[in-house]
């Protein structure tokens, strides 16, 4: 990982702070890259630009509102240290002018909320920044709604690209998948967001669209079958190609996973996704306080927020620590199987190699990591 | 690669946003940034298997060359050991309706007709304690996925490779199986239905 730091101007803090114009806003970059990204200010000229593609360069086409401030480059991190005493002095000033009482606790949110803005993309961040933005959304997880939690960063393991493989023939429909998924992975109840969806289907029909997802009756129903369908983890995902900010991406392990403080929830993934796999928070999500799963990884379970994306990470927090998705773990039927493609001996190897399988709307060329059989 | 197209892009078309280029090329996996770590079993999910008494699968080298696990049977029948009761060896075949008495009235067998098999096509008469294989063998209740694979052996061969079946704990480490008797009843076989949790609010 190119642990360089990216390079910000005053005036780019200036801009994504919202205290630069319009006029002045002439690049306003987030950085996605690990592999070399460019933090160049647009040039204005339409002079090629000299970025080497080592993820440092400054560029030379300083915004016109820009002050001598912008010819000696700050690293994002000094830049806010720098700002956010006085930021949040404003802020704090302006919160007491409403309320006398604001709290100790008010003001640590504040701070601990105005260092969660300036932080990087999850991919540029050293292992300390990642330790320290862990910090803070713990304390705020407990601040914001009195959960103590646990968050994790653990990385993608070599030697491991994760498939999926369901088994048509075996799902009753019972939808305890469903319920685990919810429960594991802190869905907001309020909005009932799912990200496993049931398909009953007609015998002998195989096109999804004619399924119904909302049957609700006992099951298994007579002359119909089951397809479950979730984020299929693409190994060519179109969802991360149409992000414009790069904040979503596909881990080594093959999940695809969302930053969700780098989201800005312009939907474009869930457009693009052709599994039906995105779902979008238009409120704030809300899960009980004693229903909430303290076990949480930073790319995974824990706690969105209203206007960003989310979609199943087929349960990051738990698979790269050798455990098996909660969906996997929870069917009564056996009909979930999971595993490591790398590993010949693996499940999944086994049922790819020995039974007939097929991959939803294949001629896409997204190449989902999840199959679905038959005994 | 990148770092032409971003200069082309830069120089054709000047009103381009800068993010397209700067984002990472989405070709393929992204490189691996953390160093090796030696795979750690959750320890809840390694005491599930501590606490879950398991056995050593025999006859499936075909399937599965690496060696695999499954749960032991005995410790969560209700009645066991049979012979509490059975003092004595039993003699004629039990007709189905006499076994859905007495002790075993939760006992309702719906597995194949009757003229395909009995009780005794299991149960060893003998000693009830253990199994009787086709051939005469008696096996222990532990290993009754043998009894069960002498006949529905194409799931016998998926759930040695993993297609059927369920595994314990996690999908790596030690690979423990459920037995089959632990989803299915072995006397009325087939997964009953009833109603799905979760009904979807889709939008
Ligand atoms: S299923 Fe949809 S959301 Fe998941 S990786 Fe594929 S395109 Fe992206
Ligand atoms: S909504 Fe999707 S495409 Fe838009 S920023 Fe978020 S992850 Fe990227």
């Amino acid at each position: 990982m190119n642990t360089e730091k990216t390079r910000f101007t005053f005036g780019d803090l200036m801009v994504r702070c919202g205290f630069a114009t319009a006029s002045e806003k002439t690049h306003t970059a987030r950085q996605g890259d690990t592999q070399g990204g460019c933090g160049n200010p647009r040039p204005q000229t339409g002079a090629s630009c000299s970025c080497s593609g080592g993820g440092a360069c400054n560029g030379g086409g300083n915004p016109p509102g820009g002050s001598s401030l912008t010819a000696k480059p700050v690293t994002r991190r000094q830049a806010i240290g720098a700002m956010v005493g006085g930021a949040l002095a404003t802020t704090a000033f302006a919160a007491s002018s409403l309320s006398p009482k604001t709290s100790d606790e008010e003001r640590e949110k504040t701070l601990l909320k105005w260092q969660e803005y300036f932080k990087d993309n999850f991919r540029l961040m050293s292992d300390r920044e990642k330790a320290e933005t862990i910090q803070r959304l713990e304390r705020l997880a407990y601040l914001d709604h009195a959960t103590d939690v646990k968050i994790k960063a653990t990385g993608a393991k070599p030697g491991v690209l994760f498939g999926y493989a369901f088994n048509i023939s075996k799902c009753k429909g019972y939808r305890s998948c469903v319920d685990a998924c919810i429960k594991e992975n802190n869905l907001d109840r309020k909005s009932g967001m799912q990200y496993i969806r049931i398909f009953e289907m007609e015998n002998g029909k195989m096109d999804i669209e004619s399924g119904n997802a909302e049957y609700d009756h006992p099951v298994p129903a007579e002359g119909h079958f089951y397809m479950g369908t979730q984020c299929f983890q693409c190994a060519n995902p179109p969802c991360v190609e149409v992000c414009p900010v790069g904040a979503t991406w596909q881990e080594p392990d093959g999940i695809v996973v969302v930053d969700y403080d780098w989201c800005i929830g312009c939907r474009y993934c869930e457009a693009a996704c052709p599994y039906w796999a995105r779902r979008f928070n238009w409120s704030e999500p809300e899960v009980p306080a004693g229903e909430v799963n303290a076990n949480q990884h930073y790319l995974g379970n824990r706690q969105r927020k209203k206007g960003v994306v989310e979609k199943c990470t087929f349960c990051v927090q738990r698979t790269r620590e050798g455990r098996l998705p909660a969906c996997a773990e929870a069917c009564p039927t056996g009909a979930r199987v999971f595993g490591n493609l790398l590993d010949p001996d693996s499940e999944i190897r086994y049922v790819l190699e020995h039974k007939q399988v097929f991959r939803l709307k294949e001629e896409l060329g997204c190449e989902p990591k999840f199959w679905y059989f038959m005994d | 690669m990148n770092v032409i197209r971003l200069s082309i892009l830069m120089i054709v078309v000047p009103g381009a946003v800068c993010l397209t280029a700067c984002r990472k090329d989405t070709s393929g996996p992204t490189a691996t940034a953390d160093p090796p770590v030696s795979f750690e079993v959750d320890p809840a999910e390694r005491n599930a298997l501590k606490t879950t008494p398991h056995d050593p699968v025999v006859g499936f080298d075909h399937v599965q060359s690496k060696p695999f696990f499954v749960t032991r049977r005995t410790a969560k029948i209700t009645q066991f050991p049979c012979a509490v009761c059975h003092e004595t060896p039993l003699t004629a075949p039990a007709p189905a309706e006499v076994v859905n008495r007495g002790m075993h009235v939760d006992i309702d067998l719906h597995h194949a007709d009757s003229a395909t098999m009995s009780c005794a096509t299991c149960h060893n008469y003998a000693d009830l304690s253990g199994l009787r294989l086709l051939g005469g063998d008696i096996i222990p209740f532990d290993a009754s996925y043998r009894l069960c694979s002498q006949c529905h052996f194409e799931q016998a061969q998926d759930w040695a490779g993993g297609a059927h079946g369920k595994r314990l704990a996690g999908w790596q480490g030690k690979r423990v199986v459920m037995n089959c008797a632990d989803c299915h009843n072995p006397h009325a076989p087939a997964l009953g239905s009833h109603w799905p949790v979760q009904k979807p609010e889709i939008p």
